[in-house]
């Protein structure tokens, strides 16, 4: 990667001959004289005409090479660094269009918080808010983003780049959700998007969702199996609907509740899984403290190096031979008078 | 800067008197030039000129300047008719939603940097925004790989509401800040068909010309059947007239032949779609045609970029110095000697050693 060079506007190069203008026959710098052979020898003198040539090749060629704009290119190098690749599986289900209890609303009565349904935020900007703070918090972390719905939408592989990240995360909350929230198809999905990666450290999928899916033995089956062999821990941040049940309590009844379910069928996976509230503060930090404190091995990854501009250095080359020059024509001999 | 030079020479003069090697031609006490003088002379003021101009060049901070940039949502159709593979690509044939693709990847190149793009997926009747806008040379990589994954299988439902599609665009388009314009790649193909009688009304939320764009027809002249693809992306033969809604009076059974399960670029639709919202119509015929509109100077925005000038005195500097070697340059005025030494031999820098 060292030693590598290359110019911007490699067509500029063209008025390198420019610099040859020098070495051509001048009739001018010159003084009469009446008989040449009456002046003596002058070695020196014909070293530095030749030397007051080159440097003023010199001086062009340096402008034009700097015009060319020479640089070392912009690299990628391999680094080793200690973050998490984190699949972000963000639902745009019809039902994320739907409001959360307002953030006080523990302190409410239960016979009126419906009541104050409207005062609470959308589901999606929630998601939107949380997720944009958490991949704030984690900048040496891979992310990538999957919508889903009635099907997985995948939108950006895996990057390092925070902004395209980010961008995929504001694109979340434009619009009003489609279809229906399918969890079972969208996290084989997001588990499938890992097999073709090496492993290269600890990864994590984010589900970002309100639940609400049954799924089937052979989803279930495929899901925990996808998930054990690919090593892939789950996080669930749960956007709690109104009305809807602690996902921890016991009640056998509740299964019938979508997002039980799903919490209880996460609950026996074989590999890790954690379960967050998004309505609160304190859940959401805990989760970036849990992806921190996860086992990270290091990962590979690379760092774009930008391009590096070197025509300043020859500008100030060609600076330097105009001052040389200068330096000649004051020792000249410019007229007879 | 001028009396910066001057010591400079001054002081390079003193270090060459000591080590004695070449003196300047000594002179009566009258005529000794001074330093300044030289360095002013006819002959020198050109690399005067030269040396400020350069040190102008290595000292300039980079400036903003107005550029033109876009920023545009790029939407694509992704609905079944957009699988028709009436364009060519490398003697292949393509769908309308790849060849589009890859005409938009090849455009992205040529956009400006400054230039924002997003994504979004048009089926059902529905835009989604997939990627708000962003820079572009920054995240050229990103948007690419963003871009390739955009296809048939992200289909949620499988309508084509057109227009309804192009409002929803616009809509998304405001709501993610109001600042781009909108390209939508689609062949116009409604299913189901439009009713004459009750078509489709704008949004009142969609005001007209309060989001620029173009829609960007896609597809043939003649029309095809649709390749039909089933939920896991694979092609499972063709969508038969006795599958699709037809319009009315255009059943199998029916006088008019039925034509809804062929696809071919309504134009004429779009056209009146688009004169309806405020946008503008281009064809898509080939790369070109999407780079152009992908540059159109209609949605071109004034954006300050901070750009490094340095070019522009170096530039100067480098004309200079080239008319000052030049050979073919005017004898020098004020020295006519020159001008008669026609067969002179060259005499050129030759300092007087005695």
């Amino acid at each position: 990667m060292s030693g590598s060079f290359d110019f911007q506007y490699p067509w500029m190069l063209l008025l390198l001959p420019l610099a040859l203008l020098p070495f051509f026959p001048v009739r001018r710098d010159v003084l009469a004289f009446a008989w040449l052979n009456l002046l003596p020898e002058d070695r020196l003198g014909r070293a530095m005409g030749f030397l007051w040539r080159l440097i003023g090749a010199a001086a062009i060629a340096a402008i034009v090479l700097a015009l060319a704009g020479p640089g070392h290119p912009e690299t990628q190098q391999l680094r080793v660094g200690r973050g998490a690749e984190i699949l972000v599986l963000m639902d745009r289900s019809r039902s994320m269009d739907e409001r959360m209890m307002p953030s006080d609303w523990r302190t409410l009565d239960p016979t009126v918080r419906l009541y104050h349904l409207s005062r609470g935020p959308q589901k999606a900007r929630v998601a939107r808010d949380v997720l944009a703070k958490f991949v704030a918090q984690r900048p040496n972390d891979r992310f990538s983003l999957m919508f889903f719905s009635t099907r997985p939408l995948n939108v950006v592989p895996f990057t390092q780049h925070d902004a395209t990240i980010q961008a995929a995360i504001t694109a979340g909350e434009v619009g009003r959700g489609i279809g229906d929230t399918d969890v079972g198809r969208a996290m084989l999905a997001a588990i499938d998007s890992f097999a073709p990666r090496t492993y290269s450290g600890s990864r994590i999928i984010l589900l970002v969702s309100d639940g609400g899916t049954h799924l089937d033995d052979r989803t279930r089956e495929r899901i925990r199996e996808g998930l054990r062999r690919q090593r892939i821990a789950l996080y669930w941040i749960y956007l709690r609907s109104y009305n809807a049940p602690s996902l921890d309590s016991d009640d056998p009844k509740l299964e019938a509740i979508g997002e039980v379910a799903l919490h209880r069928f996460f609950k026996t996976l074989d590999t890790p899984y954690r379960n967050y509230q998004a309505d609160s503060p304190e859940d959401i930090a805990q989760a970036v403290a849990d992806v921190g404190r996860q086992q990270n091995l290091p990962l590979d990854y690379y760092e774009r190096i930008p391009r590096e501009d070197y025509s300043k250095h020859f500008l100030l080359a060609a600076a330097l031979a105009c001052v040389v020059l200068l330096g000649f024509r004051l020792m000249l001999l410019r007229s007879w008078e | 800067m001028s009396s910066r030079v001057a010591w400079a020479a001054r002081a390079w003069l003193s270090v060459v008197a000591r080590t004695g090697s070449s003196t300047a031609h000594a002179r009566t006490a009258r005529s000794e030039p001074t330093v300044m003088r030289i360095v002013w002379s006819g002959e020198a003021r050109l690399l005067v000129l030269a040396l400020i101009l350069l040190v102008i060049a290595v000292a300039l901070p980079p400036l903003t300047v107005p550029r033109q940039t876009f920023d545009h949502i790029v939407v694509f159709d992704i609905s079944q008719s957009m699988g028709v593979e009436d364009y060519e690509l490398d003697g292949a044939p393509v769908s309308r939603l790849d060849f589009a693709r890859h005409a938009v990847h090849e455009a992205l190149r040529e956009l400006p940097c400054g230039s924002r793009v997003g994504w979004g997926v048009f089926t059902e009747y529905r835009t989604l925004l997939l990627l708000a806008p962003i820079e572009v040379c920054e995240n050229y990589g990103d948007l690419v790989a963003s871009l390739d994954q955009i296809d048939g299988r992200m289909r949620w439902a499988n309508a084509s509401e057109v227009s309804k599609g192009v409002f929803w665009a616009l809509r998304a388009a405001h709501e993610a800040g109001g600042t781009s314009s909108v390209l939508f790649f689609t062949d116009g193909q409604e299913a189901p068909p439009i009713d004459p009688a009750n078509p489709p009304r704008r949004f009142d939320d969609v005001i007209p010309g309060e989001t620029p764009g173009t829609i960007i027809g896609t597809g043939g002249d003649t029309p095809r059947r649709i390749p039909k693809i089933d939920e896991e992306g694979k092609r499972v033969g063709y969508w038969r007239a006795w599958e699709v809604l037809q319009r009315n009076g255009e059943t199998a059974g029916g006088e008019a032949k039925p034509r809804e399960h062929l696809s071919a670029l309504r134009e004429a639709h779009l056209r009146k779609l688009a004169q309806d919202v405020g946008l503008h119509y281009v064809r898509m015929t080939d790369v070109a045609s999407v780079s152009k509109a992908m540059q159109d100077p209609r949605l071109a925005k004034r954006q300050w970029v901070s750009t490094n000038m340095q070019w522009l005195p170096a530039l100067a500097a480098l004309l200079l110095l080239v008319y000052r070697f030049s050979p073919w340059r005017i004898p020098v005025r004020g020295n006519p000697a020159v001008a008669r030494l026609s067969r002179v031999r060259r005499l050129s820098l030759r300092p007087l050693a005695q």
